[in-house]
């Protein structure tokens, strides 16, 4: 009963995030369109990898879509609000750095997304070795103060 | 009087001899005598010694005897430290006794003696009454009261055993008495009937009076001039005694002189009681006239009883029959003919009533092969309470089984014989029947029957240093240790058979630490031991780590108790057990310490400190109850690394997840710098 009660409330909560984060980039979507469609425009096909990832994971496990979304996200605002800030007369859509600085977050979500399990795996295997160093170090210890014998069953 | 060829005593000594160091040939005893082994004075010697030549360095003009003991009987050692130094007329001077190094490598027990003036005495011719009182009475009474006084007794007293006090002299002087055990030599003609009876090693001492009738059946042999009863073989002449009385059966009264009868009767009274004893024979010497013996009973005229060949006509003398034929006394006491002699014909009033008891008693414990035995030594204690003991044709006073046993012990038979007389409590129960011992004093009563009981445990008992061996010790308290393991030494003391082991040990004659029951019996005996120490030591490969430390413990205090010595052999020994100890040790350093530490006690000789290293109260507990811990902790730190070996896959894979589920929050921190990247970058253009 009570993980019922928990398994509802997650999917309440999750559902109430989705509708905070969609109404919070409709917010920003709507004031960026009307300062400039371009700009719009830009911040859409910027995110277009994002949805693209979104669409491909399942639900629950979008960690490509929040670390590509994450990285465009916080490349996009300093970009865009730069140009809104200078007058809107940058054409964003037809800047190469601005492209290059998008396709630089993007690839680094992806990378973050891509990498960090193999690094995870690779820290975790190497606190294993030393762990097992560890302990048959100190297992032949135990060996050179108490003799075979130490091992019990295992030494016949 | 005559005499053998005098021994070829010089009294020219060499000269030089008495500072000079001993000659190979030689052997010293203590500081001052040197035994000539090469040198044999076949005149003293006897059946279990043999005489040489000795000298004392002091006074290398004197001659001295040295009596070597062959070692198969038991010398006495008691009577030879009383006796030592002591000088009367009419005794040979006991100078020193000692081991002495043998030529053989071996040790002996030698005895010094005062050489003798003149030659060995011996009854070629018959002596005249006052001839025997002058050079026979006069000085044995002297030297009688000399070794009376110090509590021993002679029990040696023979012709073949008087030797000329003086070249050319007619007195006599007592021949030597303790190197073989009391009244083994004597024939017996000159012993009391009752250790007439007994083997020649189980006579004991007894008393005074046995010297007093060995000086009178002397006299009549010098009266004589011949063996006294020498016309007759041994059991006609013991049944004669027994019927007759011992003076009638070798010399009719009527045939000895007047004015010796009445002392050779007291003196030969077959009644201890009645026998002359020293101050009756002084108090005749000095025209008085001491208390006469009762004549013997004359021999009523009545049926012999044949047995043995012999015809026997009381119940002493079918007892000594018996007991001479125990074989053939089965057959008869299981027939009708000897019980209805000894209830119609015998003398003695209550014979029959105890020969019936004697005959339906059992010995509960007893096996049947013993059965028939048991039976006839019961019949004759029955018609002889007096008697010594008699079971399988040995007989043995109740008082002599120490000598005794060790001279049965050469032979399966009587050593059988010997074991089962204790193991049946036969002298407790001779003894018992014995009018003569029946004294108020039950306190000495009821400890000579505990004593007697524990001989009986101990031949019974299956404990290495109990059996036999141990009763043989207990029963003769300067026997030495006779295990081959004392190396032929003459190993007298627990500190003489400790150097003796520790020197066995150190030439390494005995490498592992071992004990055969002789050591054990022997330690046991002289020394409060612990059986199992002893146990550990016959057997060490079978001893646990309490019995090993209990082996070592009892070397420890040996150690201590004779003066703390180092004892490298010993200490070998010791240091091997120890390292058996430390071997149960689950901890390899405390091993390791424990080993170092033995191995420096060992050098030092140190029993004790081999013993501290390893008997450290609590430290088998404590190491048993850490190696339970280490044990456990080596099993959780096993588990541990299969579980990390084993779950590899299963851990990456969270690993992969968990790297992946944290790529949100990873990307979040990318996102600030993402941001503030491209905020500096893009500005900068």
């Amino acid at each position: 009963m009570n993980v019922r009660i928990r398994a509802h409330h997650y999917h309440q909560v999750r559902a109430s995030g989705r509708l905070i984060a969609a109404g919070v980039a409709i917010v920003l979507f709507g004031l960026i369109g009307t300062r400039s469609v371009e700009y719009l425009a830009f911040v859409a096909i910027a995110l277009g990898p994002t949805c693209a990832a979104a669409l491909l994971e399942r639900p629950g496990q979008r960690a490509a879509t929040i670390s590509m979304g994450s990285m465009t996200v916080a490349t996009l605002l300093p970009l865009v609000m730069g140009a809104i800030a200078g007058g809107a007369r940058r054409n964003l859509l037809t800047s190469l750095p601005a492209w290059t600085f998008v396709g630089g977050a993007v690839l680094g979500g992806l990378a973050i997304y891509l990498l960090l399990p193999a690094v995870t795996v690779w820290i975790d295997d190497m606190k294993s070795s030393k762990r097992l160093r560890e302990v048959r170090d100190r297992q032949a210890l135990l060996e050179r103060d108490w003799g075979p014998e130490v091992r019990g069953e295992q030494a016949k | 009087m005559s005499t053998e060829a005098p021994p070829a005593l010089s009294k020219s000594a060499p000269a030089a001899a008495g500072s000079a160091p001993v000659a190979g040939a030689e052997t010293a005893l203590g500081q001052h005598y040197v035994v000539q082994p090469k040198d044999v004075l076949s005149a003293f010697s006897g059946k279990a010694v043999t005489a040489y030549r000795a000298f004392d360095r002091r006074m290398p003009t004197d001659s001295f005897i040295a009596l070597v003991c062959s070692g198969e009987v038991i010398p006495r050692l008691e009577a030879m430290a009383a006796l030592r130094g002591f000088s009367r007329a009419g005794m040979l001077t006991l100078k020193d006794f000692g081991p002495i190094d043998w030529p053989d490598g071996k040790q002996r027990l030698a005895i010094i003696y005062s050489a003798p003036g003149g030659g060995r005495f011996s009854i070629s011719t018959q002596h005249r009454p006052w001839q025997i009182v002058d050079a026979l009475f006069k000085p044995a009474v002297s030297a009688l009261a000399e070794i009376h006084s110090h509590g021993a007794v002679h029990r040696a007293i023979r012709p073949d055993n008087l030797f000329l006090r003086d070249a050319g002299g007619s007195t006599l002087t007592l021949g030597p008495c303790v190197a073989t055990p009391p009244g083994y030599e004597q024939p017996d003609v000159y012993e009391p009937l009752d250790t007439a009876m007994a083997d020649p090693a189980g006579r004991g001492a007894n008393g005074p009076k046995h010297d007093m009738f060995a000086l009178g059946m002397t006299a009549v042999a010098m009266l004589l001039g011949r063996q006294p009863g020498s016309e007759y073989d041994r059991d006609e002449l013991m049944i004669r005694r027994i019927e007759m009385g011992s003076l009638a059966a070798v010399a009719p009264p009527h045939t000895l002189p007047r004015e010796l009868v009445d002392a050779l009767q007291g003196l030969t009274s077959d009644d201890e009681s009645e026998r002359w004893s020293l101050a009756d024979l002084q108090k005749w010497l000095n025209a008085g006239r001491p208390d006469q013996p009762r004549l013997p009973d004359p021999l009523r005229m009545i049926p012999a009883y044949p047995i043995g060949g012999k015809q026997v006509r009381t119940a002493r003398s079918l007892a000594y029959m018996l007991g001479r034929n125990w074989q053939e006394a089965v057959r008869q006491l299981g027939g009708d003919a000897l019980h209805r002699w000894v209830r119609d014909h015998a003398p003695e009033r209550m014979t029959p009533a105890l020969l019936d008891r004697a005959m339906v008693d059992r010995e509960p414990d007893a096996e049947a092969a013993d059965s028939d035995a048991l039976t006839v030594t019961r019949a004759i204690t029955a018609l002889d309470p007096e008697g010594p003991i008699r079971f399988r044709g040995v007989a043995v006073d109740p008082h002599a089984l120490g000598p005794f046993l060790f001279d049965a012990a050469a032979t399966p038979e009587r050593r059988a014989a010997a074991s089962a007389i204790l193991r049946y409590t036969l002298p407790q129960k001779v003894l018992e029947r014995r009018v003569s011992a029946r004294r108020p004093d039950r306190r000495r009563a009821t400890r000579q029957a505990i004593n007697y009981e524990r001989l009986r445990r101990w031949v019974l008992s299956q404990q290495p240093w109990e059996g036999y061996e141990r009763c043989l010790y207990d029963l003769n308290i300067n026997l030495p240790c006779l295990s081959p393991m004392a190396g032929g030494r003459w190993v007298a003391s627990v500190a003489e058979l400790i150097r003796a082991l520790d020197d066995a040990a150190a030439s390494g004659r005995i490498a592992e630490p071992s004990i055969d029951s002789h050591v054990a019996a022997f330690i046991a005996a002289r020394f409060d031991a612990s059986g199992d120490a002893l146990l550990t030591l016959m057997k060490p490969k079978d001893a646990d780590d309490d019995a090993t430390l209990g082996a070592i413990r009892l070397f420890a205090e040996l150690q201590q108790s004779y003066g703390g010595a180092p004892l490298p052999g010993i200490a070998l020994w010791c240091a091997k057990l120890a390292r058996r100890v430390v071997e149960g040790f689950h901890h390899r350093p405390t091993r390791q310490l424990l080993a170092e530490t033995i191995d420096r006690a060992q050098q030092a000789g140190g029993i004790a400190a081999i013993l501290k290293a390893v008997d450290a109260p609590g430290v088998k507990v404590r190491d048993a109850r850490a190696f339970g811990l280490a044990k456990s902790g080596w099993m959780r730190l096993q588990l541990e690394a299969t579980m990390i070996e084993r779950n590899k896959e299963m851990r990456r894979e969270r690993a992969w997840r968990r790297g992946r589920d944290n790529a949100a929050f990873a990307s979040g921190a990318g996102s600030l710098l993402a941001m503030f990247i491209t905020l500096f970058l893009d500005s900068a253009k």
